[in-house]
């Protein structure tokens, strides 16, 4: 026997085993035959039922033992311990990270999401999500403005929002409610909400709402706004510019004929001072002419240069003149269209008070324009964002040689959109309080086709006994349509701005307002409503024309201005770009007002005939004082050119005279010769 | 794998439960049976990763079965769509299918539901039988050949010395 350490027996075959143990933990999960051969050979029951071994073993015995113990030991159980309890550390694990951290995590995703579609900073605070029950809270989310980053766009109190958990599982956010103890809007931020191009201006926003229509007194202003349509600027710049053309052209000629004929009188001066008699040789007078012949083509050159440059002068000038004098015309004719805008005989838009209106309307339903349009711009965003993700194609299967597919059968699924917000509802105190705010949303979708109806909207804001109402749906499916009707009662109103053309300083008093606002698919802005004011006040300028007085009578006197109004836009005017918006009203105190001012009307009609007369010859003075400078320069240059033919004809005249003289010479040359040669000569 | 054979012989020469052995080998045919690549199968694999199976016979006669199974797509491919496609089970598959998570089981496939049908209406028998062919070679043959000299000679191929020496050291034991 080797000398070593014995080996131990295992504690599972100890030297007595009670019956239960050996007979149902033992023997039981021992298999080999032969090693249950063994154990029963080495146990043995004893009196008492017990089972008992010798105590000493040999070491073969021992490491059996330890092997058959090992193997009792594995025999026993369904499920590996080891492998389900790293599961459950994960579990664990998971676990954890839910109440620790997931929440931190949904809170950015969120925020990420809402800046995503607002493009402003969101801040959430106070997110719990809780995935078993379907519900998330926060105590506060607050959306910056885009536009105004110091300011929020809305923020939200402590608010609920119950979830479909199924639908988060398969990638899907169905919002069934949420509700909201406290909204408001436009609240201060201490931090800027910009999240992009922080050289956007975050100062007062320009108002890009509606244009304005017309001023109807304001005559400066009314030149200004119709310029497009006035003919007569038009001309007079016209006619300036066409006459600096023709004096820079016709200069330049005039200048080049005056060099030529100043040389071709040289050298007809030097023509003058021949005397033919003092010419001896009919070679010598033969000379002399060739010198005159060779004149002519140089003169009948200039001649011609002059001739064409004094008719294309007098054609431009003529045709200057003519222009110039149907100037006139042109300025009658359009005194005529803004007399015609600015005609204090009729209602409508023509009238005064309509057209104090028509501005005031213009800014406030452009603010509610703007709301509109940046709430579908908004809207479009959300459905943008999430189609782009949702409808990504399936993986096509990849059925290679190893890969078993099958066929597939269909079975009916209810497609959801990637978001949907079924029922939002937030609001602020409690009706009959002093402020009371309630606001709601309903089917917001990602995917509006598969909702399957309109965004629904409103609001509801009361203070005292002020109320603003507003109600609206927004379709996304197809085209894109808004319409929402508004409702403002018991609001104050106070103007002290474009009241200067009725010398008025201010205007004050309570107004109820009715108005419905479409938008359309092409982005086409259309929509009417009522304007009800009371309890006016008035406060006049020192002052008072006839208007003015005409008008502080008509609104002191009258218990309630009623204003209805159309507007409608092509493009859109709560688009960025900003549109043209036309915008007709009418008062009830149009003709009140005309009946008053048609007692002054002749005399007021004739004192703004002036007035357009005198401000449109005021802007036209410039212009036409430079045609008219430059139609003088071009009537200087008339008699140059005539000067010019003038010379030319006396050099035509002077070489006629020569060249007579000249031949005459010849001739007597000739004769004389003739006698010679013939003297002493008898003819037959 | 020659570990993979040498567990095998190990669990089936000692006294591990022959039901693990079994279960493993009946658990390889329903695998086998349903086709790879799908939340079913994989979650169905990882369960005999936490129980007694024995994982060995599991691998080993996996791939054994994955080679003879495709020559049965032509009867699990009709009973997976004559199951798919009754009128009894209509409702019950569409709330099935429109719950979270399952559509990546691919059970609306006919070879998967007819290869989850038909693996586990076998592997009661699958299990059965093979345990009682443990149990019998353990009874029968166990003792008598692993002293006999056709044995030995087998033994003596590279292959079955390999997995001899590797089932030593997992301690065989009694598989001599």
């Amino acid at each position: 026997m080797a000398l070593g350490r014995k080996i131990k027996v295992p504690r599972l075959f100890a030297v007595c085993l009670s019956a239960r143990v050996f007979e149902t933990r033992v023997l039981p999960r021992i298999t080999i035959p032969s090693d249950r051969s063994f154990l029963e050979g080495l146990y043995s029951r004893q009196a008492d039922g017990s089972y008992a071994r010798p105590e000493g073993l040999e070491d073969a015995a021992a490491r059996r033992l330890r092997e058959l113990a090992r193997a009792v030991g594995q025999n026993k159980g369904v499920v590996r311990v080891g492998k389900v309890s790293l599961l459950a550390v994960l579990a664990v694990g998971l676990l954890v990270f839910n109440l620790f951290f997931h929440d931190r995590l949904v809170e950015a995703g969120l925020e990420r999401a809402l800046q995503g579609v607002f493009s402003a900073r969101a801040e959430i605070d106070g997110l719990r999500l809780r995935l078993l029950r379907g519900r998330l809270s926060f105590h506060r989310l607050a959306v910056a403005d885009q536009e105004q980053p110091m300011r929020n766009l809305f923020e939200l109190g402590r608010s609920t929002v119950d979830l479909q958990t199924g639908a988060l599982l398969r990638g899907r956010v169905i919002v069934r409610n949420l509700s909201s103890r406290d909204v408001r809007w436009g609240t201060p931020r201490a931090v800027s909400g910009a999240i992009e191009d922080p050289a956007a201006p975050a100062a007062e926003k320009r108002d890009r709402g509606f244009s304005l229509s017309l001023a109807a007194v304001d005559f400066r202003a009314l030149l200004e706004e119709q310029a497009g349509n006035l003919r007569s600027p038009a001309a007079a710049a016209d006619l300036k510019a066409r006459a600096q053309q023709s004096s820079a052209q016709w200069s330049g000629r005039i200048d080049a004929a005056e060099q030529n004929l100043r040389t071709l009188a040289d050298q007809a001066e030097a023509l003058r001072s021949l005397e033919p008699g003092s010419l001896r040789t009919a070679a010598e007078v033969q000379q002399a002419l060739a010198r005159i012949q060779g004149l002519y083509p140089t003169l009948r050159s200039v001649k011609q240069q002059v001739t064409d440059s004094r008719q294309g002068l007098l054609a431009d000038s003529q045709e200057l003149a003519r222009a110039r004098a149907a100037m006139a015309g042109l300025v009658e004719a359009d005194i005529g269209y803004l007399r015609s805008l600015t005609d204090l005989s009729g209602g409508g838009l023509r009238s005064l008070l309509s057209a104090m209106a028509a501005p005031q309307l213009e800014k406030y339903l452009g603010r509610y324009a703007q709301y509109a349009g940046r709430a579908l711009e908004y809207a479009q965003r959300l459905v943008f964002s999430g189609g782009d993700k949702a409808k990504s194609p399936k993986r096509a299967k990849r059925a290679g040689s190893l890969r078993r597919v099958g066929r597939e059968v269909s079975f009916p699924v209810r497609e959801l959109p990637r978001f949907l917000l079924q029922e939002m509802n937030a609001s602020f105190g409690a009706r009959g309080e002093a402020y009371f705010a309630r606001f709601f949303l309903q089917n917001l979708s990602s995917d509006p086709s598969l909702t399957g109806a309109p965004v629904g909207f409103g609001a509801e804001l009361a203070q005292e006994d002020r109320l603003l109402r507003v109600d609206g749906r927004l379709d996304l499916r197809g085209g894109k349509r808004l319409s929402a009707d508004l409702e403002a009662l018991g609001q104050p109103l106070d103007l002290s701005e474009g009241l200067e053309a009725v010398t008025l300083r201010r205007l004050k008093g309570r107004y109820d307002l009715r108005a419905e606002l479409s938008l359309g698919g092409g982005g086409a802005l259309s929509g009417g409503g009522r304007v009800a004011v009371r309890e006016l006040s008035l406060e006049a300028t020192g002052e008072r024309g006839a208007i003015g007085a005409a008008v502080y009578d008509a609104l002191s006197a009258a218990q309630e201005l009623i204003v209805d109004f159309r507007f409608e836009a092509e493009a859109s005017a709560a688009d960025p770009a900003g549109g043209k918006l036309r915008i007709t009203a009418a008062t009830n105190l149009d003709e009140l007002l005309a009946a008053r001012l048609r007692q002054n009307l002749t005399e007021l009609n004739a004192q703004q005939g002036r007035q357009l007369r005198e401000e449109l010859t005021r802007r036209l003075e410039a212009d036409l004082a430079a045609g008219d400078s430059l139609r003088d320069g071009l009537g200087a240059l008339l008699a140059r050119s005539d000067g010019g033919l003038q010379d030319i004809a006396g050099h035509e005249k002077l070489l006629a005279q020569k060249r007579a003289e000249l031949e005459a010479r010849l001739k007597q040359l000739g004769g004389s010769l003739l006698k010679e040669l013939t003297e002493g000569l008898t003819l037959p | 794998m020659v570990r993979w054979i040498a567990t095998l012989v190990v669990a089936v020469n000692s006294n591990r439960r022959a039901g693990e052995v079994a279960a493993g080998i009946a658990s390889a045919l329903l695998l086998a049976l349903i086709p790879g690549g799908n939340l079913l199968w994989r979650v169905l694999f990882l369960l005999t990763f936490l129980l007694k199976i024995n994982l060995a016979a599991e691998l080993l006669f996996l791939a054994l079965f994955r080679l003879l199974v495709p020559l049965g797509d032509g009867l699990l491919d009709p009973l997976g769509h004559f199951l798919l496609t009754l009128p009894p089970l209509q409702g019950a598959f569409t709330a099935l299918y429109n719950l979270p998570l399952m559509p990546l089981t691919r059970f609306n496939d006919t070879l998967v539901m007819g290869g989850l049908a038909a693996g586990l209406a076998l592997w009661l028998p699958a299990f059965l039988g093979a345990r009682a062919l443990v149990s019998v070679y353990r009874r029968r043959w166990r003792d008598r050949l692993a002293g006999s000299r056709i044995v030995q000679i087998f033994r003596r191929i590279p292959l079955v010395s390999s997995v001899a020496a590797a089932a030593a050291k997992l301690g065989v034991g009694a598989a001599g």
